[in-house]
């Protein structure tokens, strides 16, 4: 009856059936067949976990399971911090699966529902980002059935709500800022305020870090307080019922599904004319209009050293970069999880030795990405490559390209740290630069095409420069540690940071000599 | 030698295998200066691959080929430096404005910049393209997209252009800008080599016309020379194509002499 239903054209739970198979395509690169098979060795993974808890905790489970106040507390500010993560997520996947795909012109030509379309695609939003607590928890609602606990059960109903939560919340979002901003902008400020809304869970347990010890102490004092039976963060607070649902006590749980349910509902009806304007803008071919060029203005091009084809090549480059809304949101966060570090550092506190090689291993990061964007992402090598001017030489600008923005970056601080502790200033204003060449590297010696707009897929599409990028920053990063705290080690980190490149040179060298650019 | 006797193409024995398949093989031509030259063949004939190795995007295996007289394979900056190659994707930034974009092909080919900026006004003004010469190329349409690549195509003012199916998906208007420019472009001198599927924009627009299947050239010369090699007097090049590249149609090379009679 059901799977008739499924099978009815035009239904929700039919449109919801492609959904769910394009999100399930979406996951991965490898075959649907190896894809299928390393899902449910993963689940059977754990299944056999939850399995042994179970076990482990089946005395406790006889008495019955009663939370203390206090483990509901803490339970329940965990659930947030993850369903902040998730919205982070939610809100990323929620503009491109509304204005980016390209079945968006075919479904909104249909004669289907638009609020229907807002739906089925916000679950399959909401699922998707969900996915992973899906697979992490389900196992224990099975197990504990097994085990006689069938009030675990609730964990199907409670985890489903949670994706439409994020989901309603995501789409909410998206919409407001579609409203604010209109289809096209509305996707760079949605990239970064899913990445700032993910920064802030890591900026929150940094906390402690980064605030004075008296203003620590009053926020504590606080946080106590609102803990107490008639607080904000009380033990039987509505803030903490997901918790409880999950756990199985009903009243909390359906609660919780119709809060959800009715909120998914209430937006989508609210917001889906907003959604079908928003995907005939973005659809559209018109830009941001700007004042169109005077018919009697002069076009001036750099003269001098700025017009020379080096520097005009660097100069689109990082335009390129400039206007990439994905490396800036990247950067801003990277520049934002080293904050914690630099107070730590500027406080002269032991663990201050870690900021050196944590700098170089985020600066070969950074250097990683913008030399992926640069050689890997070359939107059009063939126009490269008709061009008289040696790809070797086109290899050393995208290189320079790549490690220079995130090396100005450091000079300021490299300077400042001279005054405070000048070895390890000189440690960074050395190993920085290698680490940062080195990168590059990985992706100039092994070209591999790659598309700019997959730039968050990147390490699934080629992992393996990716896992050398990686290793070479950890490498690199090591060897400062080593020359700050243990030089005998750097025997050990300098191979590992240098076995990246020289590898990348050995993969590479066919493609290279082949003329492949990217 | 003087150097316009030097032909502006001129590709001996090319061959170039991808795996087991035979993409180009044992390919000749000779193209003079100021002709305009259109590569006729069915999907998957060879079109391509050889004017991708003319343009110096892909290596060759064994063979040939000269522009003006340089080795594209020993000489790659020469050659490249008085030709430009146009596929039928535009070769855009969709994050550069056009005049963003003029300003980086000039600055590929070296061009003063003073020279390149008066260039690029007059080809933005030319093809209508000046009122939106600071928008993101990411915002034009097909037909925007490909002259503004057309204009990149001639910023440098190259001796030769490969032209691969440029028409694609233009409209009328754009097209005939297009057709306009072609035309225009070798009655100063010029030479184009074209591919392309519109078999009447090559009946229109090329002096000689070449046939090319299974990477061989099976019959090269004006369209009254190519009615008379597949003995069709009076038929349309259509049909001439039609019948040369039936299945069983003769497929032997012809050798570089006949196609040197220009």
């Amino acid at each position: 009856m059901i799977a008739k239903y499924f099978s009815h054209p035009g239904t929700l739970p039919w449109l919801l059936k492609y959904e769910l198979l394009f999100a399930w395509r979406n996951l991965g690169s490898k075959s649907p067949r190896t894809h299928v098979a390393i899902v449910l060795f993963a689940w059977l993974v754990v299944h056999l976990i939850a399995a042994a808890i179970f076990f482990g905790a089946s005395a406790a489970l006889e008495r019955g399971v009663t939370l203390s106040p206090k483990t509901i507390i803490y339970t329940g500010i965990g659930f947030w911090v993850f369903f902040t993560l998730l919205l982070s997520q939610t809100l990323a996947l929620a503009i491109n699966a509304f204005f980016a795909r390209g079945d968006m012109d075919l479904l909104l030509t249909s004669p289907l529902n638009p609020k229907h379309i807002l739906i089925v695609r916000g679950l399959g939003v909401g699922l998707t980002a969900s996915l992973f607590p899906i697979l992490l928890l389900l196992p224990f609602a099975h197990v504990g059935l097994l085990a006689g606990q069938p009030k675990f059960l609730s964990i199907y109903p409670a985890v489903i709500s949670m994706a439409l939560l994020a989901a309603a919340i995501g789409i909410w979002l998206t919409m407001t800022l579609v409203k604010l901003l209109g289809a096209r902008r509305a996707k760079t400020a949605a990239q970064v305020l899913g990445a700032l809304i993910g920064a802030s869970v890591f900026l929150g347990f940094q906390l402690q870090n980064i605030i004075p010890k008296s203003t620590r102490e009053a926020l504590s004092t606080w946080f106590n307080q609102q803990m107490l039976t008639t607080g904000l963060l009380a033990p039987d607070s509505a803030l903490w019922w997901p918790v409880r649902a999950f756990m199985g006590e009903l009243v909390p749980l359906f609660a919780f599904v119709t809060f959800a349910a009715v909120l998914y509902w209430l937006v989508a009806t609210l917001t889906y004319r907003r959604f079908v304007i928003g995907a005939q803008d973005s659809s559209s071919s018109g830009v941001i209009k700007k004042q169109p060029l005077d018919a009697n203005a002069k076009v001036n091009f750099s003269r001098g050293v700025l017009g020379s084809m080096t520097a005009i090549m660097l100069k689109k480059e990082w335009r390129l970069i400039l206007r990439d809304p994905q490396i800036i949101t990247q950067t801003l966060l990277q520049l934002l999880y080293l904050l914690p570090l630099l107070f730590i550092g500027l406080r002269g506190s032991q663990s201050a030795t870690l900021l050196i090689p944590s700098l170089v291993v985020l600066t070969a990061m950074l250097v990683g990405n913008l030399a992926w964007l640069t050689v890997a992402a070359e939107d059009v090598p063939d126009l490269i490559g008709t061009a008289p001017i040696t790809l070797n030489r086109v290899r050393i600008i995208k290189a320079a390209a790549a490690v220079t923005p995130p090396l100005l970056l450091l000079i300021p601080l490299i300077i400042f740290w001279l005054g405070k502790n000048p070895l390890q200033a000189l440690v960074l204003g050395l190993i920085a630069p290698l680490s940062a060449l080195s990168s590059a590297l990985c992706y100039i010696l092994n070209p591999k095409k790659a598309n700019r707009r997959e730039m968050a897929k990147r390490g699934k599409a080629d992992w393996l420069s990716s896992l050398l990028e990686m290793m070479s920053a950890m490498g690199w990063g090591a060897s400062a540690y080593c020359l700050i705290e243990a030089p005998f080690f750097l025997i050990l980190a300098i191979p590992v940071a240098l076995a990246a490149p020289l590898y990348a040179y050995s993969a590479g060298y066919a493609a290279r000599r082949d003329g492949v650019l990217a | 030698m003087s150097t316009t006797n030097i032909p502006a193409l001129k590709i001996t024995n090319l061959v170039k295998n991808f795996q087991s398949n035979t993409a180009v093989d044992q390919l000749n031509l000779l193209i003079p200066q100021g002709e305009f030259h259109a590569l006729l063949g069915p999907n998957g004939a060879g079109k391509t691959t050889t004017l991708r190795i003319v343009a110096g995007l892909v290596k060759a295996d064994l063979g040939q080929v000269d522009v003006f007289g340089h080795d594209v394979a020993a000489d790659p900056i020469a050659a490249k430096r008085i030709m430009a190659y146009l596929p039928d994707d535009p070769l855009l930034y969709g994050k550069l404005t056009a005049l963003e974009y003029l300003e980086f092909v000039a600055g590929l080919w070296s061009i003063e910049s003073a020279i390149a900026a008066k260039r690029a006004e007059d080809l933005l003004k030319w093809l209508d393209l000046w009122s939106k010469a600071n928008e993101l190329t990411e915002g034009y349409s097909r037909g925007m997209r490909q002259k503004l690549a057309l204009a990149g195509a001639l910023i440098h003012e190259p001796k030769m252009m490969i032209l691969d199916e440029p028409l694609t998906g233009l409209d009328a208007h754009a097209a005939r800008d297009v057709k306009d420019m072609l035309t225009d472009y070798v009655k100063r001198g010029n030479t184009i080599v074209l591919t392309t599927h519109i078999l009447e924009i090559a009946e229109r627009l090329a002096a000689r016309i070449s046939i090319i299947q299974k990477g061989k050239i099976v019959a090269v010369g004006t369209l009254d020379e190519l009615r008379a090699t597949a003995g069709q007097t009076g038929a349309t090049l259509e049909d001439v194509f039609l019948n040369l590249t039936a299945e069983g149609a003769n497929t032997a090379a012809p050798k570089l002499s006949d196609t040197a009679q220009l």
